[in-house]
């Protein structure tokens, strides 16, 4: 079993989606699909090999007229691999896996992939930082939620949502349910989800979905998607935070790695001496303090001067008590 | 001169560039020096191809004096926000594997051959790709591929006298349904749908996420429902490597270990029997936790750093070493399982000044973080947090996160006192607070 297969290549993805067409394609249409699934350069290789007529084309057409009419059946299925059933069968036995499976649905699967060793189990990998106050999957009130909410998710289905606060008050209002954001480090889900205000404006929220009481789906739909996109960023600080790191033991390393989930910007300003601008939402923003107090002095903040600020006072705080250090 | 070519036959070649433009994305062309500068323009030709909506280009420093260079020099980085993403875009650097006109034509000949089920013997398959499809293709290269697809798990094979008759295998419709068709659940969705959904989920959050990712392929959909936070995008690019060592430990066997670090080029081997795979989900580091037989030590390597996996023997004592590390792990903070004093346990009291009326979330935090840590209240808003771990110098990131709120820190370990106490002195200095 290896990973870095032709049968997953993207080309082959373009063919497949090619060839199961229903009706007869025009070169524009082959064009179009290259485009769309394949990479910047494809269509050079690409085109040639599927509509030319010559030695080196791959057969998988016949051109009638001006359109290509694929030479294997529509219906056409790619079975599924080894590393693809393997893979499946370790889903099964993950905790959250019944948030999406009903008993019998699971049982229907570890049926057809009996004969099949996981790819992994649960226990191969050891979160050894992970927040230990997880969500509790298993309970059944929370995934009913999980599933109204999927479900609210994909119909675009307003629901009537009560959730308890960080500041522990009752909340009840009327939402349009956009993404469920799983985060590893807290193994938790959160509902992203937009908040019906006056004149059919929205404000964004991040609800953790073991506060909800309940949810009371609607009988109204969003006629379009909203794009979430634009209301997370709107969360955003203008001013990015940046650093200046020298590269002493293994900082620049360290940082690289540990910052690389967020969008970042490094350039090299001497030597040994990095500039790092590191882009973050407001609502993350004492989270990203406290990673890059864990840093000491081999990180230090140069703006913006808010995040500056909050960093300066954390240290006179601790200065005033400093002085206590016993071995 | 060679024509340029966007897929590519081997992954480890295009590994570290990815890497690198993701993780650092400030280095320049002089800094690939291991390679040529041809080679490093195809792979930036390359990963531009593949990412381009991903790729930024910045013009370094005038003189860039680490680097060696003379005037500005183009810099190309990968710039994701993992927040705002419904998939891997580093998955597509897996699906770039070269192959020939032949491998593409008898993929899907083939798999149209046998779509309904039917097994075929390879003097069959070969008479029915002229039929159908008007081509010749010789039958030792229909046998090759056949094989190939038997061991990828694509195809099946059984007897039929001494002919070995060809068949698919399972199908994603065939899995999700039983011989009564669709197991609807509570909500009226078919298995199919809900497995649908687990895999949107699962190629962003779990090991080998790539795979989900061919798995939606097939399907031709996408996900739109989930999000992830706190994923380390870059962790793909070991999942080769992971594959391997996941292999020696189904089998319970020792492996040889090629490591490479960024300070030294210097190829490291390490021998030893793989454990456990250790993760971080904070630092963006992950390890695979070994037992190194000649010293009887736990021993964790970076993923990131190894290169190449070669199986050993089988280690008779996995069961009782893999036990031995359950037992073990518990007291290391991190991945050490040795402090630099060489003495087995070291010892931490953690003084803080907590508002009770106010900062209960600190209290939470030493809960959900401390690793089971002793929480005692001592006074009034005032608290300690007391443990004992392998190396305490792995606390000390995390100890800095409480900055603001310390009260006293006190070790058995002095020069980590000492070390922890100078660093926030120079931390005062560099943001001048009197």
């Amino acid at each position: 079993m290896t990973l870095f297969s032709e049968i997953n290549n993207c080309y082959y993805q373009i063919v497949y989606d090619l060839i199961t067409h229903t009706s007869p394609l025009t070169r524009e249409d082959i064009a179009n699909t290259i485009n769309t699934l394949g990479y910047e350069e494809s269509i050079l290789y690409l085109l040639p090999k599927l509509i030319e007529d010559s030695d080196t084309s791959w057969n998988l057409f016949t051109m009638e007229d001006t359109v290509y009419q694929p030479k294997v059946h529509a219906a056409l299925t790619i079975p599924l691999s080894e590393l693809q059933k393997s893979w499946l069968k370790a889903l099964l036995l993950d905790s959250r896996i019944r948030l999406f499976l009903s008993e019998e649905q699971l049982h229907l699967l570890e049926g057809h992939l009996k004969e099949c060793e996981p790819l992994f189990y649960p226990q191969d990998f050891y979160y050894y930082d992970a927040f230990t106050d997880g969500d509790s999957f298993e309970h059944p009130a929370y995934r009913e939620n999980f599933r109204i909410l999927l479900s609210a998710i994909k119909k675009q289905q307003y629901v009537n949502l009560s959730f308890q606060s960080h500041h522990n008050h009752r909340i009840h209002h009327w939402f349009l349910p956009c993404k469920l954001e799983y985060s590893i480090k807290n193994n938790r889900f959160r509902l992203l989800a937009l908040e019906v205000r006056k004149h059919s404006r929205y404000r964004f929220f991040t609800i953790n979905l073991s506060r909800i009481t309940e949810i009371i789906p609607l009988e109204q739909y969003a006629k379009y998607t909203p794009d979430i996109n634009r209301y997370i960023k709107r969360g955003y600080h203008k001013e990015p935070v940046t650093l200046l790191i020298r590269n002493e033991r293994n900082a620049l390393e360290r940082t690289m790695l540990q910052f690389a989930n967020y969008e970042k910007n490094t350039t090299r300003i001497g030597e040994n001496l990095y500039q790092c601008e590191i882009y973050y939402n407001k609502s993350n923003e004492t989270e990203l303090l406290i990673e890059v107090l864990s840093f000491g002095p081999m990180v230090k903040v140069i703006g913006n001067a808010g995040f500056l600020k909050q960093l300066r006072e954390r240290l006179k705080r601790q200065k005033e008590m400093e002085g206590n250090f016993i071995d | 001169m060679s024509e340029f070519q966007e897929l590519i036959k081997n992954f480890s070649k295009c590994r570290d560039y990815v890497r690198d433009f993701f993780v650092y994305g400030f280095k320049s062309r002089a800094d690939f020096s291991a390679k040529s500068g041809r080679t490093y323009d195809d792979e930036r030709r390359r990963i531009e191809s593949w990412l381009g909506e991903y790729v930024k280009a910045d013009y370094g420093a005038e003189s860039d004096a680490a680097s060696g260079n003379k005037g500005r020099s183009k810099n190309i980085s990968l710039q994701m926000d993992s927040n705002l993403l419904e998939t891997n875009p580093l998955y597509r650097v897996w699906k770039t594997k070269s192959f020939t006109d032949n491998d593409i034509m008898l993929h899907f000949f083939l798999l149209d051959i046998l779509d309904d089920g039917d097994p075929l013997s390879i003097t069959e398959l070969a008479d029915e790709i002229t039929a159908r499809y008007e081509v010749v293709l010789d039958s030792q290269m229909i046998r090759r591929k056949c094989n190939e697809y038997v061991k990828e798990g694509l195809l099946q094979t059984q007897k039929s006298g001494k002919t070995t008759l060809y068949s698919r295998n399972i199908t994603w419709q065939e899995l999700t349904t039983d011989t009564a068709g669709s197991v609807l659940d509570a909500f009226e969705c078919s298995c199919s749908d809900n497995l649908l959904d687990a895999l949107r989920f699962y190629q962003l959050s779990a090991p080998f996420g790539i795979i989900g990712s061919t798995l939606l392929d097939n399907q031709k959909t996408v996900n739109a429902h989930f999000r992830i936070k706190h994923s380390f995008f870059v962790h793909t690019l070991e999942d080769e490597i992971v594959l391997e060592l996941l292999q020696a430990m189904r089998k319970k066997c020792s492996v040889l270990a090629f490591c490479q670090s960024n300070k030294n080029t210097d190829m490291r081997r390490e021998f030893g029997v793989p454990l456990q795979f250790f993760v971080s989900t904070r630092t963006g580091r992950r390890y695979i936790c070994m037992y190194r037989t000649t010293t009887k030590r736990f021993l964790c390597l970076r993923l990131d750093q190894i290169k190449k996996v070669e199986q050993k023997e089988q280690f008779p004592e996995y069961n009782q070493i893999y036990e031995k590390l359950l037992k073990n792990r518990g007291q290391a903070w991190g991945v050490s399982f040795q402090g630099s004093n060489q003495s087995r346990e070291q010892r931490l009291v953690l003084t803080l000044h907590i508002d009770e009326a106010k900062e209960s979330y600190i209290l939470e935090r030493l809960r959900r973080e401390g690793k089971g840590g002793c929480i005692s209240h001592i006074g009034n808003n005032t608290y300690t947090y007391e443990t004992e771990v392998f190396d305490i110098q792995e606390m000390a990131p995390w100890l800095r996160t409480f900055i603001g709120r310390i009260v006293s820190v006190e070790t058995t370990n002095r020069q980590f006192s000492s070390r922890f106490q100078s660093d926030l002195e120079a931390l005062y200095q560099m943001y001048e607070i009197d």
